[in-house]
């Protein structure tokens, strides 16, 4: 270790002693900065945060805040009795959240204020809508080794077998000949794959969005954590994603796209998600055809609907509240986190909502990281899986 | 303006005096060597780990507070008419191991470059480094 007073700093001897203690200080920060650096690394507390009075800023990284009608409520105004809820999607084994809340000057100051959260998939969350009881009925036709649908009089050629094939089963194209193709128009708009399909082109892996979009996965980490199995995922060429165009980013604690199957597994129910809900699958032909190509993803409805709750009480100076729950929600069924604030017995004007998760100080979190580590180093140098 | 400066100028003669800024000036130095290493440990695992630390602290912050902490000791030192000499030469482990870092951070950061760039990239480091050199170090030329 250097010695700077003796090496390169002469002090006068009647420092020494004085020297000695503050250099012991000195090490002593610098090994609890250490310490606590390596805490947080090992066991990271992770905090999310709205600003209402920003609300498009890209520090806001809790998502989609609203009312329990779907209506925005970017403006952190809630009336009494009202509710915000919010989302936000994390990886990791959780002890602790908690929520602080910064209301406006200008807002009332309630006497109840409720933070609640759950935990599952943002689009198992949605509401449950119309059972779907057959198969999307379709006039599909096979012409000279291509194939289309006949919507509203005009043929829609598929882009590829490929791309037919997951949405239709092979028989049900019926052949015809130029003949038929010749009575219609065709169009130039090509039909990909079903909506909700998952698909790869050289490194990357996308969500089909809609007809027209596909959106790249973050990474292998929000694939896995999504629910999705790699062995589910369709090699597609280059052709054949080039009708789409590329959406944003797929990001942790994004919603599912439409045409995605789950299984509750305390029901034995199978849910499609279509336009803002999920759709019980009772046609068990559809169903098996879906899960042929696409593994359902796992859920439970019991453990959506657990909720871990607490009061959010006012500190003492400020206009802010804040409280903290442990988490005991049964895991394995999802990584969004519903947030939910309401009990509020006056109208209330927040400015920002922070809400913190805490990991679990355990061997299996660090254990894990220490995994996910190793797993970055060695696709950071190709050697991955 | 100028009593307190005055002000400032007499209390910072003191402490000189009491040797309190002899002593600030050898932790500050042992600090900031400390700091340095750090830095480059922290800056070795953001290569290998890219975003790893820099999710969870700015290196770029770091840096600048190390920076601005060279500047006051080098004050400091000019102030105490105190100052040290690296010596630096062929022989000195540091200055292989030093070698020996920055290489491995080079080969690191350059991989899945492409083979025809790295050496314009290398040559460029080597250039600004000799550089920034001459004009920290150059003296008087």
């Amino acid at each position: 270790m250097m010695n700077f007073s003796e090496q390169i700093i002469a002090l006068p001897p009647r420092l020494k002693r004085r020297y000695s203690i503050l250099r012991t200080l000195l090490y002593a920060t610098i090994i609890a900065t250490v310490i606590v650096f390596g805490l947080r690394v090992l066991f990271p507390t992770l905090t999310f945060t709205f600003n209402f009075k920003t609300p498009s800023a890209s520090k806001n990284n809790l998502l989609d805040p609203r009312d329990p009608l779907g209506s925005h409520r970017t403006n952190g105004k809630i009336e009494t009795g009202g509710t915000l809820i919010a989302d936000v999607g994390v990886i990791g084994s959780f002890a602790r959240a908690s929520s602080d809340i910064t209301l406006e000057k200008a807002s009332a100051l309630p006497e109840s204020l409720e933070f609640s959260l759950r935990r599952s998939y943002r689009g198992f969350l949605l509401p449950t809508g119309e059972p779907i009881t057959s198969f999307p009925e379709a006039s599909t036709y096979k012409i000279d080794g291509t194939y289309y649908t006949l919507t509203d009089g005009t043929l829609y050629p598929f882009v590829s077998d490929n791309a037919y094939l997951s949405r239709y089963p092979d028989d049900a194209a019926l052949p015809e000949t130029g003949e038929f193709l010749a009575r219609y128009p065709v169009s130039e708009n090509w039909l990909g794959f079903r909506i909700g399909s998952v698909i790869s082109f050289a490194d990357g892996v996308f969500l089909i969005t809609s007809e027209t979009e596909m959106r790249p996965v973050g990474s292998a980490d929000i694939f896995l954590a999504l629910g999705y199995r790699f062995e589910d995922v369709r090699p597609a060429s280059e052709e054949e994603i080039g009708i789409y165009k590329r959406g944003k980013i797929f990001l942790l604690g994004a919603q599912h796209p439409d045409g995605t199957l789950f299984l509750d597994q305390d029901t034995g129910t199978y849910y499609l998600l279509w336009q803002g809900t999920k759709r019980p699958l009772t046609d068990a032909r559809y169903r098996d055809f879906i899960m042929k190509q696409q593994t359902p993803i796992s859920v439970s409805t019991q453990a959506s609907e657990e909720r871990a709750r607490c009061t959010l009480e006012p500190s003492l100076f400020g206009r802010s509240f804040s409280c903290a729950l442990t988490l005991a929600l049964r895991p394995g069924n999802g990584n969004d986190y519903e947030i939910r604030i309401d009990g509020n017995n006056a109208d209330i004007d927040i400015n920002t909502l922070d809400v913190s998760f805490e990991t679990e100080k355990s061997t299996r979190s660090m254990l894990t990281l220490l995994s996910q580590i190793k797993q970055r180093f060695l696709s950071r140098f190709g050697l991955g899986d | 303006m100028e009593t307190f400066k005055n002000y400032c100028l007499t209390r910072l003669a003191a402490l000189r005096e009491s040797g309190a800024l002899s002593l600030a000036y050898a932790l500050l130095a042992e600090a900031l060597f400390l700091g340095y290493l750090g830095f480059a440990a922290l800056f070795t695992v953001e290569m290998l780990l890219p975003t790893f630390i820099t999710a969870r602290l700015s290196l770029a912050k770091f840096f600048f507070i190390l920076f601005l902490l060279s500047f006051a000791l080098t004050g400091l030192g000019r102030f105490l008419d105190m100052s040290f000499e690296w010596k630096i030469n062929k022989k000195s482990p540091a200055l292989w191991l030093g070698l020996c870092w920055m290489l491995g951070i080079l080969l690191v950061s350059l991989y899945k470059f492409p083979p025809l760039t790295i050496p314009v990239i290398i040559a460029g480091f080597f250039f600004t480094g000799f550089l920034f050199w001459n004009i920290l170090f150059g003296e008087g030329e």
